[in-house]
């Protein structure tokens, strides 16, 4: 299937939040102790990140930025950004090269 | 983002008593009204099925770890679009898409919000961000005063 959004090149998945979760290991420390349960959104290419109150708030800011970039997000504190009781993970969506994704397992 | 003064909105509740409000979710082809169930047990923002999310062209912002119901944590991908609400406009919404059925409202969207549920004549009453202190509707009080 192409790539419907031409502008966002095909990434892989399982490797970019590998990437993405070692420079937030490098930052993880100081963010737990000045921002704890904010959310931030991390880009391991340019070891930038911003902290927003919300999920929105730091996507934002950091879409200001890089408009055409895929950002990691992570809710500071917590093993993950969102919970949801009403949904299983056999809900997740299966088709992921959708988005121009590859996904590995 | 407009935004001019603020409101008390209406949401439903329908026989199960389960939320429900309505709310315009767009993306970067379409815009949508749609009714969402708000649910406390999700985190998020708003999370859309795919059927709703595919037409509205939303952007794909970022990936992120999620729990899901039955304790699996998998990595998702999210995505941005714009919420109509009131007197809110076009306001950047952070957005998971699962292959469910319903669209959610989760905390996330609601921080500042007050809702004021009445099961026994199914009222729901939703007030913005900036509005005083919630206030009991004054048949409430009557009625627990003994």
């Amino acid at each position: 299937m192409s790539n419907p959004n031409p502008q966002q090149p095909p990434i892989n998945l399982e490797d970019f939040s590998k990437k993405s979760l070692e420079f937030y290991e490098q930052i993880k420390k100081k963010l737990e102790k000045e921002a704890m349960s904010k959310y931030v959104a991390v880009d391991h290419e340019t070891s930038n990140y911003w902290l927003g109150e919300t999920a929105s708030d730091a996507l934002s800011k950091a879409k200001a930025e890089f408009p055409q970039k895929i950002f990691y997000l992570i809710q500071v504190g917590s093993p993950t950004s969102f919970s949801i009781q009403s949904i299983t993970s056999g809900s997740a969506l299966e088709k992921r090269g959708l988005y121009g994704f590859s996904w590995t397992h | 983002m407009r935004r001019e003064g603020y409101m008390v909105l209406a949401g439903h509740i329908d026989e199960r008593n389960q939320l429900w409000v309505t709310i315009t979710v767009g993306g970067a082809t379409q815009k949508q009204t749609i009714q969402a169930l708000i649910d406390t047990g999700f985190t998020g923002e708003l999370s859309l099925p795919l059927h709703v999310a595919i037409p509205l062209g939303l952007q794909l912002t970022a990936a992120t770890k999620v729990t899901f119901a039955n304790g699996k944590e998998s990595e998702e991908m999210l995505f941005t679009g714009t919420l109509d609400w009131g007197t809110t406009a076009s306001r950047p919404v952070t957005i998971n898409v699962f292959n469910s059925d319903t669209p959610l409202v989760g905390g996330g969207l609601l921080q500042g919000y007050v809702l004021l549920v009445d099961f026994d004549k199914k009222r729901l009453i939703i007030k913005e961000p900036g509005i005083d202190e919630p206030s009991v509707p004054p048949e409430v009080k009557k009625k627990s005063k003994k």
